[in-house]
């Protein structure tokens, strides 16, 4: 499903985020990208969803060099890729079904389609009951799954977590832990970057280790330190 | 693009000017501002190229045959211009000595006596009416070469001041236009950016999501189409209404009229309505262009 091959980045300030990653994601997986802060696991997903080209490599998603997309190619590839991250990214002034249904706007979905798909994912992610409630009347898990909710509304194969339990409590991380789990077992490719060690330790899926913008380790069911 | 995507581009634009109302009130005093001084200049040109037009119509070429030359001769060499220079003139009429006496007595005040007719000194002429006023210098250079010709007048002087102005109008009017184009174009284009500063999270999310790059713009650049249009609208209001109030000022001066009314020659319905449809496709197009810079600058950075 993704593939890294011989991949490096270096930013245009010199910065080195990674070097030479060679790593292969399949179908339905659930993988965890841990390390300290600022050892390039940000970086690696961004060159999933385009965000960022490889100064060396390349990055297939579905068989695709996603480095080599022209500018115009780049939506396309967003829409079968959903992202999530640690400050949600909602949009305060819309309210849950607002938010989530904004993704289905901007790709021109119709409205009936919007309509049938937004209380789908809303029922997914266990927040039916506050549809017509704005962000800043929500906890942050709430936050987060709705989030969670606008990234998978467009059913994209792939979805990325960058740091999804960041800014939440160990109780709510461990409930978007399970519910990212939940995804996966329909059939999502879910690739969490983390430095959560409890949530690693608990899920016991497989774990990429990265360090220095290089992989340090690669284990199926491993565990943050392992 | 779909019925569901206008509906949402309209929509997002006209919440964005509800959002930013003061500042899509700058946006629009300012373009008025430009607007009103191009669609001034405009009408000032229009005034003038009338006034060319006018005049250049009235301009005749006039060939003097010299004295004694029979009008049989002064017909051949009209006839002889025509064929030399086919395609310049577009009529020609023979003014025979006696024709011209009448004319200068009729002017005069005076009745021709017998006398004055047997001692006629005036010559034949020939009056030549061009198809393209600018070309006389041609047609007094071949009629200057006939033997038979004394002397070819033509009102060059005027025409020569009046293309002259109105190459200088186009100059100063090309200037004008790009300098108050940018003005009204970076004015609209700034108030997009400011708004595309307020919505950076929207527009962020809408890329993440797989919008194109043409769907974040859309309403951007209907929301800057629309402080162009606006601005054009009170521009172009403000304009008309000053201009017509000049030219009843003008036509209640009896002392002025005659020189004035000339100057101002347009003034029908359809041309204001003609004036006033320039500055808002003007406005429209500044409006969409500006907006459309600050938001391909704002996505490629």
């Amino acid at each position: 499903m993704i593939r890294f091959v011989d991949v490096s980045l270096a930013y245009p300030n010199g910065t080195v985020a990674l070097r030479n990653i060679d790593l292969a994601i399949e179908k339905g997986e659930f993988v965890f990208l841990v390390g300290p802060s600022g050892m390039g696991k940000s970086s690696l997903l961004k060159l999933v969803y385009r965000e960022e080209r490889p100064s060396r490599g390349q990055v297939l998603v579905a068989g695709r060099d996603v480095s080599r997309l022209s500018r115009k190619q780049v939506p396309a590839l967003r829409r079968s890729v959903g992202v999530i991250f640690q400050d949600f990214r909602l949009l305060p002034q819309r309210t849950v079904s607002e938010n989530v249904g904004f993704a289905l706007d901007v790709i021109g979905c119709p409205k009936r389609e919007k309509h049938r798909r937004v209380p789908r994912a809303l029922d997914l992610v266990g927040l039916s009951h506050k549809a017509d409630a704005y962000p800043d009347e929500l906890s942050g898990g709430e936050q987060q799954r709705v989030s969670i909710a606008r990234a998978l509304v467009n059913n994209p194969p792939i979805l990325l977590a960058d740091e999804p339990t960041g800014n939440l409590d160990p109780e709510t991380s461990w409930t978007i832990m399970q519910l990212l789990a939940k995804i996966n077992v329909k059939g999502t490719t879910v690739v969490v970057a983390t430095h959560d060690r409890d949530v690693v330790d608990r899920m016991s899926r497989r774990v990429v280790t990265l360090d220095q913008g290089s992989i340090k380790d690669d284990r199926e069911r491993g565990a943050y330190d392992a | 693009m779909s019925l569901r995507s206008i509906e949402f581009h309209f929509v997002e634009a006209m919440t964005n000017i509800r959002r930013n109302g003061l500042m899509s009130i700058s946006a629009v005093t300012n373009s008025a501002a430009c607007l009103f001084v191009l669609g001034a200049f405009m009408v000032g040109w229009w005034n003038l190229a009338r006034m060319h037009q006018r005049v250049a119509s009235e301009t005749r070429v006039l060939v003097f045959m010299r004295r004694g030359v029979p009008v049989e001769e002064a017909e051949a060499t009209a006839q002889s211009l025509t064929e030399r220079l086919p395609g310049v003139i577009r009529s020609y009429k023979i003014v025979t000595p006696e024709e011209s006496l009448s004319r200068v007595c009729q002017s005069l005040g005076i009745q021709p006596d017998e006398g004055l007719r047997k001692r006629n000194p005036l010559p034949a002429s020939i009056e030549i009416e061009l198809v393209r006023p600018q070309e006389y210098a041609m047609v007094v250079t071949a009629a200057s070469d006939s033997q038979r010709v004394d002397e070819v007048k033509a009102g060059q002087k005027v025409l020569e001041n009046l293309m002259a102005l109105k190459r200088l109008g186009i100059a100063v009017g090309a200037a004008l236009v790009f300098l108050l184009g940018a003005a009204a174009l970076l004015t609209i284009s700034n108030t997009i950016r400011l708004t595309i500063y307020a919505r950076r999270r929207e527009i962020d999310i809408m890329q993440l999501v797989g919008a194109t790059q043409s769907f974040i713009r859309a309403p951007f650049t209907l929301e800057g189409m629309f402080h162009g249009v606006a601005g054009a609208a009170v521009g172009g209001a403000i304009l008309i209404a000053s201009y017509v109030n000049l030219r009843l000022w003008v036509t209640s001066d009896q002392s002025l009229l005659p020189f004035l009314e000339g100057l101002l020659s347009v003034g029908t319905v359809s041309d204001l309505a003609l004036c006033w449809g320039v500055l808002m496709v003007a406005g429209a197009a500044f409006g969409a262009v500006g907006s459309w810079l600050s938001v391909t600058r704002y996505l490629h950075a």
